[in-house]
C-alpha cells in the first residue's frame, strides 16, 4: 500500500489543487483523491454545429433541473442529478450546480478574478452587521499577488478600495463608441467602472495551472475516481486518522491513511457534507452547515439597445466590448438604504436581443430581429448575500447518492436586504443605459434561486471564536487540527466579488501553514 | 507473451510470409490480384450521415392529430418563411416539437395540451389573419420576468420560444445563412466514463 504521502488532499479544484501546488513546492509528499474522471480535452470533445445535435440544443428534457448552464453540448461534463440526489423544501428550491472531474469547476468557470477587501474582511465593523473574518485584507494580499500571475489575470489598476489593485497583464484594450458612452453616463452618475480581470489562456484550469507542476516536484500523487465518504478519527487524539472512499467505477470501498494532516477542498456544500458525514467533524460550535450564503445575479437587469446600430447601420467600432462596475453602493458608513452592502455588475455591448423579448411574432418579428441584429447592451447585476444562521445544510439521512453516501438538504432563502438591492441595481441600471442614449428593452430585478451563480459560500467559517465557527485563520479546523477546509465553505462574507480568486489565495496561505506547522511538529 | 511484443510478431508476420512466398508466387502475378500490404488507411474517417440529416419523419407522434395541426398552423404563424430564409414548418418544427414534448418533465406536457386544446376548440386552423391575430394577442404584450398568468398566454410565450430556437436551430436554417453556421457550432464533449 502506498504510505509514503504526508498530506492527503481532497478534491483537485480551485482549493486541492492550489494546496497541491503549493505543498509539493514545498517538498510535502501529497496524496490527491478526486471524486470525479478525468477530461481529455483532446480525446472527449468534437466540434459540432447545433443541428447535430438529438435535441436541436434544447438538452434532453428534464436532465438537468437545476443546471441552466448545461447546454447539450457540454451536458456530459456537469454532475447527474439522478445519481447524485440532494433536496430542499418546496417552496425554497435550491440550485446546486456541480461538476465532478478532475481541475473540478475550474474547467468552466467564468474567469472573473477580483479581491475582496476589508469592505469584506472586515465588513462587522463597517456596518454591524455579521462577523469579522479573523483575517484583514493585509494578511491575504501577498497570497493575491503570487496567485494572480500563475492565473494570468489580466485587468486595469484603478485604485478603488472595494476591489484593490493587483498584479496584472495590462489591460490595454480600448472601448467601443457604444461602451464610452456608458462609461461617461456612469462618471455622471458617479458610478465606478472598470475593465474586466479575469484569468486569460485557452484553459484556465487547476489542470493545466496548478497540477502539471505539482507533479514535476514528484511529491504528488493525483487517484481520479475516488469518492471521499469520511475521514476518520483517532479514538485516542481526536485526529482524523483515515480516510474511506469508494471507487467510482466499480463502487469497491477502501481505506487509507489520513496523513500528518488532510486539506479538504470538495467544494463548499460537497466539504460541509464530507465533514457532517464524518461525525460531524470539527462542529463543537454547531456552526457547521450553517451561514450558507452565495451571490445573487439577476441576469440581464436591463437589456438595451443602441440606436444607431440599428437596421446594420453600426459605424465601425461602435459596438463590441465591456466591463465591470464594482460595488458603489454603503461605501460611506453614513449612507441611509433600504439595504446594507452592494451589488456590482457586468456590462456587455453587442450580439442580438433574445426574440423573447420582442413583443411581436411572425414576420414583424424576424423584420424587428433583422434591424436589431447586433445591437444590444446587457447587464447582470451580482449582489452580495448575508449570511444568515438559518441558511444552513444538514444531511438527509432518506436520501443516498448513487455510492451510498448520504445526501444534503439544502435550506437557503434570500430575504429583503436581497430584495431591495436587486430592485435599486435595476433601477440604476435602467439610468445608467438611458444616461447613455441606450434604448431599454427589458427590465427585471428578478433573481436566479439561490446556488444557481455558483458562488455557493460558507458552512464551514473561519472565525477567531470557535464557539461561532468551524475554522480557525488558517482555515484549520478549530477541533482538529489536521484537517484544513480551503474552499469557499471557509467564507465568512463574500462581497459581490467571484469568489475564485480569494480561494486559490486561501489555499496557498493555508497550505503554507501546513507545511510550517509540520516543519514545527506542530502537526 | 507481453502484449506489445504479440503486436509486433502480428504486424511483422504477414511481411515475412509475404517474402518466403515471393518466388513462388512471381509466375501467378500476372494472373492474379496481389494482396496489398496493410496501411493506416485500416483504420479510416468514414463520411457518415447524422440522423438529423436523413430529414425522415418522426414515425410516433405525442400530440393527437387535431392537437398536431393546430400545432403545425400557429409554427407557421409564429415563424413563416420569410426573406429566403425557411419558416418553422419548412425546418421540421412541429415534427421536432411533437418529438421533445413527448420526452419533456409532464408540467409541460400539460402547458402544451391545454394551450393546443384552446387553439383546436377555437378552429385556430381555420381561422383568417386577423381571427388569428386576436388569438394571438398574448404575444404583442410588452416581456415581463415573471410572464402572464392566463394559461394560454403562457404556452404561447413558451410556444414561441421553442418554435423559434427550433427553428433557428434546425440544418435548412443553417443551410439558408451565408455562413452555414447559424444556431452555432460549438465543442461537443462525449461521454466520460
Amino acid at each position: 500500500m502506498k504510505t509514503d504521502y504526508e498530506v492527503l488532499i481532497v478534491g483537485s479544484g480551485a482549493a486541492g489543487g492550489m494546496a497541491a501546488y503549493t505543498l509539493t513546492k514545498l517538498g510535502v509528499k501529497c496524496l490527491m483523491l478526486d471524486a470525479g474522471p478525468v477530461i481529455d480535452f483532446e480525446r472527449h470533445r468534437t466540434l459540432k454545429p447545433v443541428y447535430d445535435l438529438p435535441y436541436r440544443g434544447f438538452g434532453r428534457p428534464g436532465r438537468f433541473p437545476h443546471v441552466t448552464q448545461a447546454s447539450e453540448f457540454d451536458a456530459n461534463i456537469w454532475l447527474d442529478e439522478k445519481q447524485n440526489p440532494y433536496t430542499y423544501a418546496p417552496d425554497e428550491p435550491y440550485y446546486w450546480v456541480r461538476i465532478r472531474s478532475l481541475g473540478g469547476k475550474t474547467t468552466r468557470w467564468g474567469r472573473a478574478s477580483w479581491r475582496l477587501s476589508d469592505y469584506e474582511f472586515k465588513c462587522k465593523d463597517h456596518d454591524g452587521h455579521g462577523e469579522n473574518w479573523p483575517i484583514a485584507y493585509k494578511d491575504l494580499a501577498p497570497f493575491y499577488d503570487r496567485v494572480e500571475p500563475i492565473f494570468r489575470v489580466s485587468g486595469r489598476k484603478e485604485g478603488f478600495a472595494q476591489i484593490p489593485d493587483g498584479v496584472f497583464l495590462p489591460d490595454e484594450s480600448t472601448d467601443s463608441t457604444s461602451v464610452q458612452r456608458f462609461l461617461a453616463s456612469c462618471k455622471k452618475l458617479n458610478v465606478p467602472t472598470t475593465k474586466q480581470r479575469r484569468s486569460t489562456g485557452t484553459l484556465a484550469s487547476s489542470v493545466n495551472l496548478l497540477l502539471p507542476d505539482a507533479l514535476a516536484t514528484g511529491n504528488l500523487t493525483i487517484v481520479p475516481n475516488a469518492i471521499v465518504r469520511e475521514i476518520v478519527p483517532d479514538r485516542k487524539t481526536g485526529l482524523a486518522s483515515k480516510v474511506r472512499f469508494i471507487d467510482r467505477v466499480s463502487k469497491r470501498e477502501y481505506e487509507i491513511p489520513a496523513g500528518r494532516a488532510v486539506v479538504v477542498g470538495a467544494s463548499a456544500l460537497e466539504s460541509v457534507r464530507l465533514l457532517l458525514n464524518s461525525g460531524e467533524m470539527g462542529n463543537s460550535s454547531g456552526t457547521l452547515g450553517r451561514y450558507l450564503f452565495d451571490q445573487f445575479y439577476v441576469k440581464n437587469v436591463v437589456t438595451a439597445v443602441v440606436p444607431e446600430a440599428k437596421g446594420g447601420q453600426a459605424a465601425r467600432g461602435l459596438m463590441g466590448g465591456g466591463g465591470y462596475i464594482p460595488r458603489f453602493r454603503n461605501l460611506a458608513k453614513n449612507e441611509k438604504r433600504k439595504f446594507i452592502r452592494g451589488y456590482a455588475y457586468d456590462f456587455g455591448s453587442g450580439g442580438t436581443p433574445s426574440p423573447r423579448l420582442i413583443s411581436a411574432y411572425g414576420e414583424p418579428l424576424l423584420k424587428q430581429l433583422n434591424e436589431l441584429t447586433g445591437t444590444a447592451f446587457g447587464m447582470t447585476t451580482m449582489g452580495e448575500v448575508l449570511p444568515r444562521y438559518e441558511n444552513r445544510c444538514v444531511i438527509n439521512k432518506e436520501v443516498q447518492d448513487a455510492w451510498g453516501v448520504p445526501a444534503l438538504h439544502i435550506s437557503h432563502v434570500y430575504t429583503d436586504n436581497e430584495f431591495e438591492m436587486a430592485k435599486d441595481s435595476m433601477e440604476v441600471a435602467e439610468s445608467l443605459c438611458k444616461g447613455a442614449g441606450f434604448e431599454v428593452l427589458s427590465k427585471h430585478w428578478e433573481m436566479v434561486p439561490p446556488g444557481e451563480s455558483i458562488h455557493e459560500l460558507g458552512g464551514c467559517r473561519m472565525g477567531s471564536d470557535p464557539k461561532k465557527s468551524v475554522l480557525n485563520g488558517y482555515n484549520q479546523l478549530h477541533d482538529v487540527k489536521n484537517v484544513y477546509v480551503t474552499d469557499g465553505s471557509s467564507f465568512v462574507s463574500g462581497g459581490a466579488q467571484n469568489p475564485t480568486l480569494t480561494i486559490l489565495a486561501l489555499s496557498m496561505r493555508a497550505a503554507e501553514n501546513i507545511a510550517e506547522r509540520m516543519k514545527r511538529k506542530e502537526i | 507473451m507481453k502484449r506489445r511484443d504479440w503486436l509486433r510478431n502480428a504486424i511483422t508476420a504477414p511481411v515475412g510470409a509475404a517474402a518466403v512466398a515471393a518466388a513462388g508466387a512471381a509466375a501467378q502475378q500476372q494472373a492474379v490480384a496481389q494482396t496489398p500490404p496493410p496501411t493506416n488507411s485500416d483504420t479510416p474517417k468514414l463520411t457518415l450521415t447524422s440522423i438529423d440529416a436523413l430529414g425522415a419523419p418522426n414515425r410516433e407522434r405525442f400530440f393527437a392529430a387535431a392537437e398536431f395541426q393546430a400545432l403545425e398552423t400557429l409554427a407557421k404563424v409564429l415563424v413563416p418563411a420569410y426573406n429566403g430564409r425557411p419558416g418553422a414548418v419548412e425546418a421540421g418544427v412541429p415534427e421536432f416539437l411533437d418529438f421533445l414534448l413527448s420526452q419533456s418533465p409532464a408540467d409541460r406536457q400539460e402547458l402544451y395540451r391545454e394551450g393546443l386544446s384552446q387553439l383546436v376548440a377555437a378552429g385556430f386552423s381555420t381561422l383568417d389573419a386577423a381571427g388569428q391575430k386576436k388569438f394571438l394577442a398574448p404575444l404583442e404584450e410588452p416581456w415581463t420576468f415573471a410572464g402572464p398568468k392566463d394559461p394560454l398566454a403562457r404556452f404561447l410565450r413558451a410556444a414561441k420560444d421553442d418554435v423559434v430556437q427550433a427553428t433557428f436551430n434546425s440544418r435548412d436554417w443553417a443551410a439558408s445563412s451565408k455562413t452555414r453556421n447559424s444556431g452555432g457550432t460549438s465543442y461537443y464533449y462525449f461521454t466520460i466514463e
